[in-house]
């Protein structure tokens, strides 16, 4: 379920621009420039900068397997509460900037990974739309075939983190999706993330409301049912979980 | 085939049964569980048979077959080459001849049963149930169920024959059962109304199962649990349990995991973590792209106490898995038969025909990098019932397990 809720703030996330001004990732000129023309297809600009919170809720359905779930995210700043409901079980994701739990019926309470607070930070308002704050460098890998569509590749950077491939259509620049590995507590789980439909928003930015995800045998699709913005989020929803 | 197959894998029955599908849409369904299996199926070597000759020969069967049934029958000819558990190819009608399709909705069994020297044994019955009124004991031989003679079961599907006739009793499509029983060399007629399963009918995607659960403490200060399946609320029911009787000051919990083929596999570690001190995994699913742990994470107010699982040979899949994983700890005793050794991680999809395929995607392995399939969890104290303990009314796994719980071994 982790990788279902990362997936849509994953997504998002492709569309952001990077700018001309000198961020912390390392990344060449002319992948500068392309990612650019990129957030410039996406409609993503200073309307971005209006955005305070964040709430999206998804219904999944695992294909083939007569699953469905429903996931909630809310994020603010460098805080996000994911909770994904599936098959009567509840798993809740919390990130308080630099500290994160998760509670299950599998698990219980439990402090979230490096490598899964990584994640998720990445995810959060405050790196969404600065991704290129977050990662380390961001590398331009040339041309490389995706869904059937020639892309543009990009490779994520960070340290602690697998490298994420992200891919834009050359044809209309728009994110088509990613090959990432996600950290789990049950391991590393290759993923790759399709994304099936994109929709503007009302501040004039594009974002995937229609995704399918697949991790090995599983193949997941993901409908937007809702995405709002600057909704009173109280924070005590991003508080530890208590026993 | 359908029903008892499914369920043993622990994971689901399906109940709707389809009209006829059309050749062209079995080729399609044919297809792609071809394409699933070539992909994502664990064993690369396809137990060492030359499976892309196989499956172009079952093709070409396939189109050649002119019932439906024997389309369908070579299909399930082609992966039974492949010798593993958790994987079946489920039609869209029923596969079974030998006894009346169970179509109805699901009923209260009132008694359990054991296989003890190749007959069906009655070694529980629910009190205060119809059955129990109509006189059934533990240690009753059934002989027969309404005309069918149940030992010819046991000849033909073996150790599968126990979920079949189980899931034949949840759905029996009539009102009243008439079981003919012996019972200390007398031969008798016991019939009694079934009532509609009084239990909770849990469905998760294609896995679908009456559960059952019982809790109770014991009058030597041991709480006991049995659930069915691992599903979502036996398996919740079961951590209250465990919490309940660690609060109350327990010596010791009995698990009972007799005859619980599974279910959700991560549900092994939603009960586990219930008595873990520290991090640990259960063992690892090694598939052909990653190899996954069963991650069990130490809570801050676990059960401490002594633990012994019951299991037995129709115990399978993700009991095989908890029982092999918590067997690694001191105050875990694993008591009764050597289990199923089906404990394949699996999936189960739909196809375009409207079957329903299963197949595993990883092989199961414990921390000592002992695999389960085909062997299953050797009790750390081997017990099995014996049909006079059961005439004597005795259950001597629960008499083991009360045993070392009070020894403190």
């Amino acid at each position: 379920m982790t990788k279902l809720i990362s997936s849509i703030a994953i997504c998002f996330a492709l569309l952001l621009p990077l700018t001309a001004e000198q961020k912390k990732a390392k990344m060449t000129p002319e992948a500068v420039e392309l990612m650019a023309k990129i957030g410039k297809a996406s409609g993503v600009g200073e309307n971005v900068k209006k955005i305070k919170t964040m709430t999206q809720k998804a219904t999944m359905t695992v294909l083939g397997m007569n699953i469905t779930g429903k996931i909630a995210i809310m994020a603010k700043g460098d805080k996000m509460h994911i909770e994904t409901k599936m098959a009567s079980m509840v798993e809740t994701q919390i990130l308080d900037g630099e500290e994160g739990w998760a509670e299950s019926m599998t698990t219980g309470i439990r402090k979230l990974s490096t490598a899964e607070l990584l994640t998720l930070q990445g995810d959060s308002l405050k790196y969404m739309f600065n991704q290129e704050d977050f990662f380390d460098e961001i590398q331009l890998a040339g041309k490389e075939q995706f869904n059937g569509e020639e892309c543009y590749k990009f490779i994520y950077i960070k340290e602690g983190l697998k490298p994420t491939q992200n891919f834009f259509s050359v044809k209309t620049l728009l994110p088509v999706g990613e090959k990432q590995v996600i950290a789990s507590p049950m391991g590393e789980m290759p993923t790759t993330v399709t994304i099936k439909k994109l929709v503007k928003h009302e501040l004039g930015f594009l974002y995937p409301s229609q995704i399918e995800q697949s991790m090995g045998a599983m193949k997941m699709k993901l409908s937007i049912d809702s995405f709002s913005i600057n909704d009173n989020i109280d924070d005590a929803i991003f508080e530890k979980p208590q026993d | 085939m359908k029903y008892f197959k499914l369920l043993l894998i622990g994971f689901f029955i399906v109940n709707q049964f389809c009209s006829a599908q059309t050749s062209s849409k079995i080729i399609v369904a044919y297809d792609e569980m071809v394409s699933l299996m070539n992909k994502h199926y664990f064993d690369a070597t396809y137990s060492g048979v030359n499976w892309p000759e196989l499956t172009k020969e079952t093709r070409q069967k396939i189109i050649a077959a002119e019932t439906q049934e024997d389309k369908y029958e070579h299909i399930q000819n082609l992966l039974k080459n492949l010798k593993h558990s958790h994987l079946a190819f489920n039609p869209p009608f029923a596969q079974e001849k030998e006894i009346e399709i169970p179509t109805g909705y699901p009923k209260n069994m009132d008694f359990q049963f054991d296989s003890v020297n190749g007959n069906w044994v009655v070694t529980a019955v629910n009190e205060d149930s119809p059955a129990e009124e109509a006189g059934l004991r533990p240690g009753m031989v059934i002989k027969k169920l309404n005309k069918w003679p149940t030992a010819e079961l046991y000849k033909k599907h073996g150790a599968m024959a126990y979920y079949y006739l189980r899931n034949t009793l949840h759905f029996y499509p009539k009102s009243k059962i008439k079981l003919t029983i012996d019972f200390k060399g007398e031969e008798q007629v016991i019939s009694y109304k079934l009532n509609a399963f009084s239990g909770k009918y849990e469905q998760l995607g294609h896995i679908m199962d009456p559960s059952e659960f019982r809790e109770k403490t014991l009058d030597e200060n041991i709480g006991y649990i049995h659930f069915s399946i691992y599903l979502v609320n036996p398996v919740r029911k079961a951590i209250k349990a465990i919490k309940k009787m660690r609060d109350q000051g327990v010596d010791g919990i009995i698990l009972d995991l007799r005859n619980n083929p599974g279910g959700m596999a991560m549900l092994s570690t939603a009960i586990a973590k219930e008595f873990c001190t520290e991090n640990y995994s259960l063992g690892t699913q090694k598939g052909r792209e990653t190899t996954l742990k069963f991650p069990v994470f130490a809570q801050p107010k676990p059960f401490k106490g002594k633990l012994v699982i019951l299991s037995n040979k129709y115990s399978a899949s993700t009991s095989e898995v908890m029982a092999a994983g918590m067997q690694t700890n001191k105050s875990t005793v694993v008591v009764g038969e050597v289990s199923a050794g089906m404990a394949l991680p699996s999936v189960l999809v739909s196809l375009p025909d409207e079957s329903v395929f299963q197949y595993p995607v990883a092989d199961f392995k414990t921390v000592d990098n002992k695999t389960l399939e085909g062997i299953g969890v050797i009790p750390d104290v081997e017990v099995s019932h014996t049909l006079e303990s059961l005439e004597a009314g005795r259950d001597l796994y629960i008499e083991t397990a009360i045993k070392i719980i009070k020894e403190g071994k």
